[in-house]
């Protein structure tokens, strides 16, 4: 059997901040607590079956986790006994002293994000004034608590003149790492202008191979490789792999399971649910998209990542959003597609 | 290893990065980027050419001593079979 070596943890869609282009379009709420459907009993035993299967990394994400505290701070006290690393995606806006503490604790890896240097910009985009003196707050105390601790970047039309300085502010506060993504035209950002033209990925792929040079290992990007690796191999680095889809599942605000959070978008995606069945026999069958991805190979990629000579590297890069995109799991991812439609997709890669 | 071994490549160079060479296994898909010197001996590493032939060649080439280059060499060839980037073969393969 193949090992489920990945958990992502949707705990709420509930989030009290109101991103442009929240791809799991999370709903606003100013409500704490009690809004998700999960509880820790359903989280523990889905947790310790999915340990039995290899299960080695959890990422616990939203809408925004901490909406329900303690119920995070049971699950990530679980994780460290047993042993499983711990990430947690939060806005940042919702973490106190005590939290922090609990945090470097447990071992934690928290990943929030920060859009600008600038306050105005980056409260307009997140939808509620305060965010950015919030998430700047947070990040100075996970910081002084040795919380190893990630700052996010979403770039779009607007903000991109503006990576350089915000690279510098978000490594300034003394984040270990911050990674750079352009804004992906899925969930609320679907049809959102702002998503970054095809063209200028090229500009910040640019700038960002600039930047390596002053923050090397600690500066990463959602960009596909094969925008980064034309500057030279020794950037290679700044371009995160693939998606481990063979050895992940996500478990959804009201149990269901899928990939990951794509199931909130697609229902022909979903599972199973830990409500009524084990995690353990989910993973066991070959239902729903499962066998289909298991037996997935690059070779079998439709356009130009079945072209591509990384195309075992990047293996299309996100199924999801592969999926959501062309309703199948062999087409392109849809950047490197568009950019090799545009006839910017480097020539020196296809084979 | 001996130099009387032949090296034959189990890849395909692709192409050229500014700092590497690009080369993909024929069979698992993995790429390999090698630098400057590790491309001047893939180029004969085609199963025809000895381990000692290939030294005499880069020597030639590039005019340097074979014994500095022997080692050099050999260690190179040690470590790309481990990778699985080239196969040793005892004798000269037939085309």
């Amino acid at each position: 059997m193949h090992k489920l070596r990945s958990l992502y943890v949707h705990i709420s869609n509930f989030c009290n901040l109101r991103c442009k282009h929240c791809w799991v379009n999370s709903v606003y709420t100013s409500h704490l607590s009690g809004l998700t459907s999960l509880n820790f009993e359903v989280l523990q035993k889905a947790i310790e079956e999915a340990y039995d299967l290899g299960l080695e990394d959890v990422l616990i994400a939203g809408g925004e986790p901490l909406m329900e505290r303690n119920l995070i701070i049971r699950i990530i006290r679980l994780l460290n006994r047993m042993g499983v690393n711990s990430r947690l995606e939060t806005n940042g806006t919702l973490v106190d002293e005590e939290l922090a503490r609990s945090f470097s604790k447990y071992d934690v890896h928290v990943s929030m994000s920060l859009d600008s240097a600038h306050s105005t910009f980056f409260d307009s985009f997140r939808g509620v004034a305060g965010t950015f003196d919030a998430v700047v707050k947070t990040t100075k105390l996970l910081t002084k608590h040795s919380v190893p601790t990630r700052l996010v970047m979403v770039v779009t039309k607007s903000n991109l003149k503006d990576v350089e300085e915000s690279v510098d502010f978000m490594f300034d506060l003394g984040v270990n790492s911050v990674r750079i993504n352009p804004v992906h035209a899925v969930g609320r950002a679907k049809n959102f202008s702002e998503v970054v033209d095809t063209k200028d990925l090229k500009v910040l792929a640019d700038k960002l191979v600039m930047l390596y040079e002053e923050y090397p290992t600690r500066l990463i990007t959602s960009l596909p490789l094969c925008l980064i690796i034309t500057h030279g191999s020794k950037y290679a680095r700044l371009a995160e792999g693939h998606c481990n889809y063979k050895e992940l599942l996500g478990i959804l605000p009201n149990g269901e399971v899928s990939l990951c959070a794509v199931g909130l978008h697609s229902s022909e995606l979903l599972l199973g649910n830990i409500f009524r069945e084990s995690l353990k026999n989910i993973w066991a069958s070959s239902r729903g998209f499962l066998g289909e991805l298991r037996s997935l190979a690059p070779e079998d990629f439709s356009g130009v990542c079945g072209r591509c000579v990384f195309r075992h590297y990047c293996a299309n890069k996100c199924p999801a959003e592969v999926y959501l995109t062309h309703r199948t799991f062999k087409a392109s991812y849809p950047i490197c597609q568009s950019l090799y439609d545009a006839g910017l997709f480097p020539q020196t890669l296809l084979l | 290893m001996s130099e009387r071994c032949f090296p034959s490549l189990n890849a395909r160079y692709i192409n050229q990065l500014p700092d590497g060479f690009i080369y993909l296994h024929k069979t698992t898909g993995m790429v390999f980027i090698v630098n400057v010197s590790a491309h001047s001996v893939l180029q004969y590493c085609d199963g025809k050419h000895s381990l000692k032939l290939i030294v005499e060649l880069l020597s030639e080439k590039f005019e340097v001593g074979k014994s500095e280059l022997l080692n050099d060499v050999m260690d190179f060839v040690r470590e790309a079979e481990k990778s699985n980037l080239i196969i040793l073969l005892d004798q000269e393969k037939q085309a």
